[in-house]
């Protein structure tokens, strides 16, 4: 999204290069690391269950952003304004993440650990 | 990508728009099917959302309490290279039929057939299936960077426009796609339902319940993951829809042309590796995403710096 906010003239194109550099770099880091975390927050023994249900949570709101462009686009003409919808998305996801509360295993009891090490 | 780029230069033509002496099109106002020639791929991005929506929950309950998973993956599979073998025909004619077939029917068929490949992966740890997930995503991004460059290295040495171009992927995808997916699909075994559905219940109801009790056990249960998987909604939203709106950006804004563009996006995805190794040097996911989500924040901050005129 640097792209738009600092590349929007045809004179500017050679500038989009660097960003591609930029993004690429965030794009293949973020993949990894949000399934890497997904595992260690889930239960082991949910972690495929719930993979679908990942996936689902994954498509379930992918036509807004879209759907936000044509609508600036087609009200505005300004296809700057039309990306804002992916910027919104994200910062409503990044507001959500901050309050993600720390997972709370719960501790063994004394007789659950005798007896897992008779 | 490259169907996408030759879709947009055959609604620029029907809307009858000027073109530049580097191939792109001039924003001219005019419309084609009453939306602007760079709308056009944003509503392919939009009827396959809704479309894979819809179609996920049924092809979650297939996989759940059902026998026929395999089967259904091989379905969906043969119909997603059908799909893309017929793109192949994309001409002045064809273009708004083959925005329809992309949208409705790759969309959703591409999801439900990467649903049944991934519930096979069966790992006896987390750390192991967190391995195989990230080594497939970088297997993945390998493979697009390979396909992009074999068919960038044809667009630079042949000259052909974006049309044809796209005819020439679309050929490479169905027929080298087609073979990875059937050899894929040999390894494969029938496997059984591993949830019961009481006869004459519709799946689609199943799976549209299966999500409601999902969600409810996860906020009793499992709070952070049902937050996680919150944020992941919008996230993901933003994220999947990147490349259909940055292709419209660049052609349409920036004016650039098709060859650029494409070197656009094989720089990003040349430099996916290095996220990706960045990732596995790091030891806590934790602080690497909030890492990430502090970068994607800021960006967003200095855009709104920048949006107001």
């Amino acid at each position: 999204m640097f792209l738009i906010a600092f590349v929007y003239q045809p004179s500017d194109a050679n500038i989009t290069y660097f960003f591609s550099v930029l993004y690429g770099i965030a794009y293949g880091w973020y993949y990894p690391s949000s399934n890497g975390y997904f595992v260690s927050i889930v239960p082991e023994e949910k972690v495929t269950e719930l993979w679908g249900f990942n996936s689902f949570c994954s498509v379930s709101m992918s036509w807004a952003p879209p759907a936000i462009f044509i609508a600036l686009n087609q009200g505005t003409g300004s296809l700057r304004l039309g990306l804002l919808g992916g910027i919104i998305f994200l910062f409503i996801g990044l507001c959500i993440a901050v309050f993600i509360p720390e997972r709370v295993v719960a501790e063994k009891t004394d007789e659950e650990k005798g007896g897992n090490a008779k | 990508m490259f169907l996408s780029l030759g879709v947009l230069q055959l609604a620029n033509q029907a809307a009858g728009c000027p073109q530049n002496e580097n191939g792109s099109y001039v924003s001219c106002g005019n419309t084609v099917y009453g939306m602007l020639p760079s709308d056009i791929l944003a509503l392919m991005a939009l009827i396959g959302g809704l479309s894979t929506a819809a179609f996920m929950p049924y092809a979650g309950a297939v996989v759940d309490f059902s026998d026929h998973r395999l089967t259904f993956g091989r379905v969906c599979a043969t119909i997603l290279v059908i799909i893309n073998f017929v793109q192949i025909f994309i001409f002045e004619s064809t273009w708004f039929f083959m925005v329809i077939a992309q949208s409705f029917i790759a969309a959703s068929t591409f999801m439900a057939n990467s649903m049944v490949l991934w519930s096979y992966v069966n790992a006896p740890s987390d750390h192991d299936l967190h391995g195989i997930t990230s080594s497939g995503r970088l297997w993945e991004t390998i493979a697009m960077l390979s396909f992009f460059i074999v068919v960038g290295v044809v667009q630079f040495t042949s000259g052909w426009d974006s049309v044809a171009v796209a005819r020439f992927s679309q050929a490479l995808a169905s027929v080298v796609g087609g073979f990875c997916l059937f050899l894929s699909y040999k390894r494969y075994e029938p496997v059984k339902a591993v949830k019961f559905l009481d006869n004459g219940k519709s799946l689609y109801i199943a799976g549209l319940v299966e999500i409601g009790k999902t969600s409810v056990s996860l906020w009793k249960t499992e709070p952070s993951a049902f937050v996680f998987l919150l944020a992941s909604i919008f996230n993901e939203a933003a994220v999947s829809s990147y490349t259909n709106l940055t292709i419209t950006y660049l052609a349409e804004q920036l004016q650039m042309s098709s060859t650029d563009i494409i070197i656009f996006i094989m720089i990003n995805f040349a430099t996916n590796p290095i996220g990706v190794a960045i990732h596995r040097c790091v030891s806590k996911a934790q602080f690497l995403f909030a890492l990430i989500q502090t970068f994607i924040f800021s960006i967003s901050v200095s855009l709104l710096f920048r949006i107001v005129p």
